[in-house]
């Protein structure tokens, strides 16, 4: 399997920082706040492999800095320290060292390479224009300028989706959260992107709604072997989409393996305590 | 400071041109960096001016800083030399710059000062076009952080004033920007043109002049340099279009006063009329109508 991203030691600080930060916060100290300087560690030496056609995981509560890692590595925002490589087998194997690049070249790649679903559509999505000129501004973006082409393409999208072809000129302002999610996947499909990420896509969805995007996810990294990282503090999601699962808690990863062991023989007393808690 | 500078013979308390020589260097400078960056806004220290932000006061201070003893001025406003801004903006200049020329005619002005229109006659290397803009970005529409536009304009990035062009055509089927056309300068920067129509628009492509566009209000100048690309954004299957002039029949209107058939025209209907049946025609430029005019009573006194 060719490795497509490699990630090391990935830190986040919100705040000035001081160098007394990373001791004096973690799951030891039971907190993400560091009492010297007041700053608050996100993420700290996070480290991850994601291969080709690959579900990642990662699991832990709400600000546990799951989120932080995947916003850094779609250049939402600049990690603290850590180095993270993208491998671009679609250009004869390159690599990119992403955080050493310069700003006009982290946007290629997040146009041309990354896709990204937020859990709020109105992250990923532009309500001022129509469902179509979404897929369409990601196409322009990655510079495709053929309107005819644009538009075929975002009917194939929207189809693919399971968005009706007959609402693509309404705004998503109009749609239900399922549909506005299912808008924001096309979206993040339409460049054909070999790495995606999904952060806590079926929060707030009721389950059928949840139980057909999840499908939706499952066919498209079967039919094109897109890698995926999956945010989410919900277990069901995890335990169906993702092959390894990293678990979070205070910015740091705590445990990381199989989903099947993870799930089933946690190690660490914070995933048994989350194992046990689930529904 | 020009040492040779005197003040002008009536002792107004003002240097010639309105503005004192620093200003007027500085906006010069300015001027320069717009012509090196071809579309780039370059942002200057715009002055109050005696009259409102909105009146032309961008492209009064380029005017005043580029005037000199020998030019010959021409103002416009919407192609015309008699409406009121461009002939308060004429006045104005004749005061504050003495023993300079001023002109209606395109063919004899070494400087064109013009709002919302280029002259349909085409410049030539000797002229020079100052037009007025009221908008410089034409990404504002699509970003309201100007920080944040600064970093589209640097990176290229316009896929979004594109997908406003998308949304035209899917709703209306074509493109409904009647003025103020997107348009990419040398390849890189997309300006705003100033509310100049389309029609105006494939002018500013390898212009013999130099086209300096001033912004007031927003504090900018930007210029088309002489042989630059200028391209309006389009897609590549969806050509650009120009208005046409035409009726339901295919067949163009014709200037009511000139009877031009290859001019942009103003449509006008009486005040006092109800039906279309009144609506006429005529030149927008009215030194080129005035011209036309000429032209047909010449072959007529020959022909005679």
């Amino acid at each position: 399997m060719k490795k497509i991203l490699e990630v090391r030691g990935l830190s986040k600080i919100y705040g000035r920082g001081c160098p007394q930060c990373f001791e004096s916060t973690g799951p030891e100290a039971d907190t993400n706040i560091c009492h010297h300087c007041g700053s608050v560690v996100a993420a700290h030496n996070v480290s991850l492999d994601l291969h080709e056609g690959e579900i990642l995981g990662i699991m832990g509560e709400s600000g546990s800095g799951k989120s932080t890692v995947v916003k850094n590595l779609f250049f939402d925002e600049a990690p603290t320290a850590g180095e993270a490589i993208f491998f671009d087998n679609a250009q004869g194997a390159q690599q990119w060292d992403m955080f050493a690049l310069n700003a006009a070249r982290q946007r290629w790649l997040r146009n041309h390479r990354f896709g990204m679903v937020y859990q709020n559509p109105h992250l990923g999505l532009n309500f001022n224009v129509s469902a179509g000129g979404n897929i369409a501004e990601r196409l322009l973006m990655s510079d495709i300028s053929h309107y005819g082409d644009i538009r075929e393409r975002a009917r194939q999208l929207l189809a693919r989706t399971e968005v009706l072809i007959e609402r693509m000129d309404e705004s998503p302002k109009k749609f239900s959260g399922g549909m506005q999610q299912r808008v924001q996947i096309a979206k993040a499909l339409a460049t054909r992107p070999p790495l995606l990420y999904l952060d806590e896509v079926t929060t707030g969805l009721d389950l059928s709604v949840q139980a057909r995007i999840l499908d939706l996810i499952l066919e498209i990294q079967q039919e094109l072997r897109t890698a995926m990282i999956v945010v989410t503090h919900d277990l069901g999601v995890i335990r169906l989409l993702a092959g390894r699962t990293l678990v979070m808690k205070y910015g740091r990863v705590i445990e990381s393996g199989l989903t099947d062991q993870i799930l089933e023989d946690p190690q660490h007393a914070y995933t048994q305590r989350l194992v046990a808690s689930a529904l | 400071m020009n040492p040779d500078y005197e003040l002008p013979l009536d002792e107004a308390a003002y240097s010639f041109g309105f503005l004192d020589e620093y200003a007027k260097r500085e906006v010069r400078r300015c001027i320069l960096k717009a012509i090196s960056i071809p579309g780039y806004q370059t942002p200057y220290a715009s002055r109050e001016m005696p009259m409102g932000r909105g009146f032309g006061t961008g492209g009064l201070q380029v005017t005043l800083s580029l005037i000199g003893q020998n030019d010959v001025l021409k103002v416009i406003d919407q192609g015309s030399d008699d409406s009121v801004n461009a002939v308060s903006l004429r006045q104005f200049v004749e005061l504050t710059c003495p023993g300079i020329d001023t002109t209606e005619s395109t063919v004899d002005a070494t400087l064109i000062q013009s709002r919302h229109r280029i002259p349909e006659k085409a410049l030539t290397e000797d002229q020079v076009l100052v037009l007025q803009v009221p908008y410089p970005d034409p990404l504002v529409l699509v970003e309201p952080s100007e920080a944040r536009r600064k970093v589209m304009h640097g990176e290229g990035d316009y896929s979004r004033i594109l997908t406003k062009l998308y949304e035209d055509l899917v709703h209306f089927d074509e493109i409904t920007i009647s003025h103020r056309y997107p348009t990419r300068i040398n390849g890189h920067y997309v300006i705003d043109p100033s509310p100049i129509p389309r029609y105006d628009v494939p002018q500013l492509h390898q212009s013999k002049a130099l086209v300096l566009l001033g912004a007031g209000r927003e504090k900018k100048i930007y210029a088309v340099p002489p042989y630059t690309q200028a391209e309006p954004l389009v897609f590549d299957d969806v050509p650009f279009r120009i208005e046409d002039f035409t009726n339901a029949q295919g067949q163009r209107y014709a200037c009511v006063r000139c009877g031009a058939v290859d001019s942009y025209l103003d449509e006008i209907m009486p005040a006092d009329s109800q039906e279309r049946a009144q609506k006429f025609w005529q030149c927008s430029d009215s030194d080129y109508c005035n011209q036309q005019l000429a032209q047909h009573k010449l072959l007529a006194g020959e022909a005679a």
